[in-house]
């Protein structure tokens, strides 16, 4: 069975190498475990890096976005022919020791699964307070709208079996994703889990989330949770 | 009925502005498609300043009292609409770009791996 983990990076020129070291060290039985970083158009030296440690990766001739750049890694799990795909954050913040449990989930005839910092108290980093508080609004709006529980509707550590890869291939958003895309596979009757995880904070950086963009991602991603709900309503 | 100055200067504008659309058109810098409303938009003005009174007319119709009000009210109706539809537009203009630029990335990687094939064979 063929993996591969997706490692979306803009402006990681100090944190991709650890990521990847980190990835490389994991070996899973009966699984062929590749990797694909997705240099983001970074304005700093994360192309250089990723040359001279002979990192795995596409090179995007511009910023796209975080939802461009996991998609770009949806698209060549699909051309390579890949029965899992897994996000996997480029700055740190997720802990490549869950890998393993992600694939026995997805093993066990889920579409989906999604790394939680919520379930059973294991991640000692869990956000600040506004933005927990925004994640539980958005918990409480997918399970009514969906009848799914999903605790961390914003973990950008999912796993994806073949249905999910080729869903997220041909529509995939933007900005903020995660939720939306939550939905959708919710909405279109895909099984979709939770396994708790552990994350970290970032190691250098800042969040791709600041406070300007907090009214942004209040209005975008609740909106873009009901008209998804919409969309995908009636259809599968 | 306007005056002589009035619609000699507005003949004037709308020779520039056809001639704008024209050029841009035969340059291929504007596709005959987009022209179109441009091409309709600049009909209406014509037939609106060569027929008497019938912008008084249709606003008397309407029941507004004073024409430029009603002037005011399309124009800026027309205006609100060419933006929708360039926004919707863009939007799936940014789409496509966004679908090439993933479509160059894992390109360029495939390109590299069979440069590196070759190499070794």
């Amino acid at each position: 069975m063929k993996a591969l983990i997706i490692i979306p990076a803009y402006n990681e020129e100090f944190n991709i190498l650890n990521t990847v070291n980190e990835i490389i060290k994991i070996k899973i039985k009966g699984i062929n475990l590749d990797y694909i970083v997705i240099n983001d158009g970074s304005k700093d030296l994360t192309k250089q890096v990723c040359i001279e440690n002979n990192i795995n990766f596409i090179d995007l001739p511009f910023n796209l976005g975080i939802g461009g750049a996991v998609q770009t890694g949806y698209k060549y799990a699909l051309n390579n022919d890949y029965d899992i795909a897994i996000q996997f954050d480029g700055d740190t913040q997720h802990d490549s020791n869950y890998l393993e449990l992600l694939i026995d989930e997805l093993n066990k005839g889920n579409d989906l699964v999604i790394g939680s910092r919520f379930i059973n108290d294991i991640s000692r980093f869990k956000s600040t307070k506004s933005r927990r508080l925004a994640i539980m609004f958005l918990s409480l709006l997918i399970k009514i709208l969906t009848g799914k529980t999903i605790t961390d509707p914003t973990s950008g550590f999912r796993g994806a079996n073949k249905n999910i890869i080729k869903l997220f291939s041909e529509y995939y958003p933007h900005d903020y994703p995660e939720s939306e895309t939550n939905t959708m596979v919710a909405k279109l009757k895909y099984n979709i889990s939770e396994i708790p995880v552990n994350m970290h904070e970032r190691k250098h950086g800042i969040s791709s989330i600041n406070s300007f963009k907090y009214l942004y991602f209040g209005i975008k991603v609740p909106l873009a949770i009901l008209f998804t709900s919409i969309i995908y309503g009636g259809k599968r | 009925m306007i005056s002589v100055e009035l619609l000699i200067f507005l003949i004037f504008v709308y020779v520039i502005f056809s001639n704008i659309l024209l050029y841009s058109v035969f340059n291929k810098s504007l596709s005959v498609r987009d022209s179109l409303p441009w091409f309709f938009f600049l009909l209406i003005m014509i037939i609106v300043t060569f027929s008497n009174n019938l912008l008084v007319n249709i606003s008397n119709y309407l029941g507004i009292e004073i024409v430029s009000n009603m002037l005011f009210f399309f124009g800026f109706l027309i205006l609100i609409g060419i933006s929708l539809f360039t926004t919707i537009y863009l939007s799936k203009q940014k789409n496509k770009i966004n679908s090439l630029a993933q479509e160059i990335g894992i390109l360029k990687k495939r390109i590299e791996e069979l440069n590196v094939k070759r190499n070794n064979k």
